[in-house]
């Protein structure tokens, strides 16, 4: 995938995954896995801005005697998801027209 | 390379971030390490599967903004740089004119020396000069020892008449030798500029 498309896409993805709970790096990374790959360099960044927009929100924790951070969404982050529908709601209107050929209806 | 290894290299490559932000980025990809080895990873595979930890801390720099010069990029630079100084100016026009410059430039900057110190060690001299000779006539008054103490006090005036002349001569030396430093100075500016 084109990585300029993969890049604002991955923002939402990890909105989503965090929108059924808190979760932390790895686990994000993992559950992302069957529908985009994501590495722990190309996460470190959408995890900091996510939490500087305040999509986010962190916890730290301790786990097996170590210290884990967990992430959470805010209203903010859920906003975030819904524009991000309405938005692919238009974007998949363009994509049906390219896909015709340009015809229009 | 040990995870620990991984981590104190990384950190180190980092040391150009605020230090909380690079310690936030550590404790994230020791978080990540520490969880992939839980799940069950190999410790080497894990670390492995990073990559270079300058590598990765580079991207992170870069993502906030400060500029990382390795040294493959400095030197990179430096020879752009060279070459187009070449493409410029070719070798030998920096070469005539730097053979140029120290023929030409040195004598004149030694002449233009030497004629702002003999300026300079005339004027004061003379001044000295004048001084001496007032207070030669005031003793000589004293002692009566030039004809009638009235000659005495003339010779005295015009001393000091000329020991002020020299002062004023050498006040506005001052104030001329600083002129030519200051046009000195512009004239060389003008020319590395537009040079």
């Amino acid at each position: 995938m084109d990585t300029q498309l993969k890049r604002g896409l991955l923002d939402v993805c990890v909105l989503s995954v965090l929108s059924r709970g808190e979760s932390y790096g790895y686990k994000i990374i993992t559950d992302l896995l069957l529908y985009i790959e994501v590495s722990e360099s190309t996460l470190y960044p959408i995890l900091k801005k996510l939490e500087q927009n305040r999509s986010v929100t962190t916890r730290t924790a301790e786990h097996n005697g170590r210290l884990r951070k967990y992430y959470m969404i805010t209203d903010m982050g859920r906003q975030r998801i819904k524009e991000f529908l309405v938005d692919m709601e238009e974007f998949l209107k363009v994509h049906e027209f390219i896909k015709r050929g340009g015809d229009l209806l | 390379m040990t995870k620990e290894v991984w981590l104190k290299t990384f950190k180190d490559a980092l040391q150009k971030m605020p230090r909380r932000e690079a310690s936030k980025a550590v404790a994230f990809y020791r978080e990540m390490i520490e969880d992939k080895i839980d799940a069950g990873a190999c410790e080497d595979e894990v670390i492995a599967k990073l990559g270079n930890p300058s590598d990765v801390a580079k991207k992170i720099l870069e993502e906030n903004g400060i500029r990382v010069k390795s040294r493959d990029t400095e030197k990179a630079s430096k020879e752009e740089l060279d070459k187009l100084y070449q493409s410029r100016f070719p070798l030998w026009v920096t070469l005539t004119l730097g053979f140029f410059g120290v023929i030409v430039g040195l004598p004149i900057v030694i002449v233009w020396f030497a004629l702002l110190v003999s300026f300079f060690a005339c004027f004061v001299s003379l001044m000295v000069g004048a001084f001496a000779c007032c207070l030669a006539s005031l003793v000589a008054v004293v002692l009566g020892l030039v004809g009638t103490v009235g000659n005495g006090w003339a010779y005295f005036g015009a001393c000091i008449a000329g020991a002020g002349v020299c002062m004023m001569l050498t006040v506005m030396f001052g104030v001329l030798a600083k002129l030519m430093i200051k046009a000195t100075a512009f004239a060389v500016k003008r020319i590395a500029t537009e040079g």
